[in-house]
């Protein structure tokens, strides 16, 4: 039990951390990609939906290469 | 309907809105720290946390449940969702107060990482009265995460409305699983019948206010629409619908606005590209036919949002007969023009 456990946390852990690596360039070049509305949009807002960025990056990812 | 993304949409009610609820939650953390100080004199610091916010969370989650029936019911109470969004982010921020230090102070102790220990920590799994009960507060409280990190309308948007309205439905899940973890957890050594009480009566409340709203809607859509000629619909008298306001009606499964407004009649599709707000129930303003949930415009004789937003309404045929107004339910594609119905004067 505690090991399939541990083994699930890792994944998520991993998937996380490549939430955060993600979220870098899409910030600087995939978000007016994939929503040009987000153009001139402030700081605050870009924090406000960072950590959504983190959580759903494999949706974002696609989205951004499909554009 | 944003041209551009705002942080937090902030408005004077929204303020105010926000204002009477925080100052409800310290009210409500106020009076129950005195209840809980009162009567359990030895209580330490962290317990009084962990359940004075627990008790806030799950009082603001029924709030939030039950806003949408009442809403159904009595439309005064739609100034109650008009911010239930905000709503919906402080019942998290409290619950993860309640869920973090109920983490603090039972899972950081061994040397087992603390999230694994709200699975290990105890694996009666099949018991009812030591069941795990943390891990299905555990699991809530990642729905709760997930709707409150989506809740900004850039989400709506890039999520597609159907997969955020699907992440948002699971509310109803997380309610069960907080149903479970206080009858579960907490509620095995109350013995004081109160707290069982005060679970039920909210567990019969909300599914009550469901059910009722649920058969009068489905009521609504099998009304029999007895007149019809050449494909129109009668739906009812020109004086019923007051002038600059909307009726909804379902007509052959189809969800109709139609709207009266300076000496016209035009019909929309009823259901908000915004969160799927009833339409009928707006308001013409400023010429255009404004949702009540949170104002999405759009034009009664093409359904579109007036420039430079581009969301479109299906719209749909409409006629004027011997003081009657009659529709067509077969729809229009979206954004399509359709002039609208004079009424003629008498
Ligand atoms: C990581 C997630 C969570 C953990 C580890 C957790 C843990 C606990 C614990 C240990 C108790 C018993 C407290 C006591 O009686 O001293 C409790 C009670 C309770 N929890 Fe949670 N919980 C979590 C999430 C949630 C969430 C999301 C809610 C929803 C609002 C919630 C609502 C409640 C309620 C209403 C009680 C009963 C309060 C009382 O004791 O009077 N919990 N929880
Ligand atoms: S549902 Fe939000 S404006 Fe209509």
């Amino acid at each position: 039990m505690k090991e399939i456990i541990m083994i699930v946390l890792l994944i998520v852990e991993i998937y996380i951390m490549i939430g955060v690596v993600f979220s870098i360039p899409f910030h600087w070049k995939g978000l007016a990609i994939v929503d040009k509305d987000t153009v001139g949009s402030t700081l605050l807002f870009k924090i406000l939906i960072t950590p959504g960025i983190i959580i759903f990056w494999p949706h974002l990812l696609y989205k951004w290469k499909k554009k | 309907m944003s041209v551009n993304y705002s942080p937090v949409l902030w408005n004077k009610q929204k303020k105010l809105y926000d204002l009477i609820l925080w100052i409800g939650i310290l009210f409500m953390a106020v009076t129950f720290i005195i209840f809980q100080v009162l009567f359990h004199k030895d209580i330490t610091l962290q317990t009084l946390i962990i359940r004075t916010t627990a008790i806030i969370a799950f009082f603001l989650l029924h709030i939030i449940l039950i806003i949408g029936p009442l809403c159904r019911i009595d439309k005064r109470f739609l100034p109650l969702l008009y911010n239930r969004r905000h709503l919906g982010v402080s019942m998290f921020l409290v619950a993860l107060i309640h869920g973090g230090m109920a983490i603090v102070q039972f899972h950081t102790l061994g040397d087992t990482n603390p999230i694994a220990s709200i699975f290990t920590a105890n694996s009666n799994y099949l018991a009812i009265s030591d069941f795990p009960f943390q891990v299905l507060g555990f699991l809530a409280l990642i729905i709760l995460f997930l709707m409150a990190i989506t809740s900004h309308d850039f989400w709506l948007k890039n999520l597609s409305p159907a997969i955020w309205k699907g992440l948002h439905m699971c509310v109803y899940l997380a309610y069960t699983l907080i149903v479970i973890h206080v009858a579960t957890g907490a509620l095995q050594y109350e013995d004081n019948p109160i707290y069982w009480t005060l679970l039920v009566l909210g567990v019969i409340t909300i599914t009550g206010l469901h059910l009722y709203t649920g058969i009068i809607e489905t009521r609504k859509l099998s009304l029999p629409h007895t007149l019809e000629k050449e494909g129109y619909y009668k739906v009812c008298s020109l004086e019923e619908i007051d002038d600059q306001c909307g009726k909804s009606v379902f007509i052959n499964g189809e969800n109709i606005a139609i709207f009266k407004y300076d000496g016209n009649v035009s019909a929309v599709h009823n259901v908000c590209k915004h969160q799927m707000g009833p339409i009928g129930e707006g308001k013409i303003i400023d010429g255009c036919i404004t949702c009540p949930w949170h104002g999405y415009q759009y034009l009664p004789d093409n359904g579109q949002s007036p420039p430079p937003f581009n969301e479109k309404l299906k719209t749909y045929r409409t006629s004027v007969l011997d003081g009657s107004i009659w529709v067509h339910p077969l729809p229009l594609e979206e954004g399509s023009f359709i002039e609208p119905t004079k009424i003629p004067q008498s």
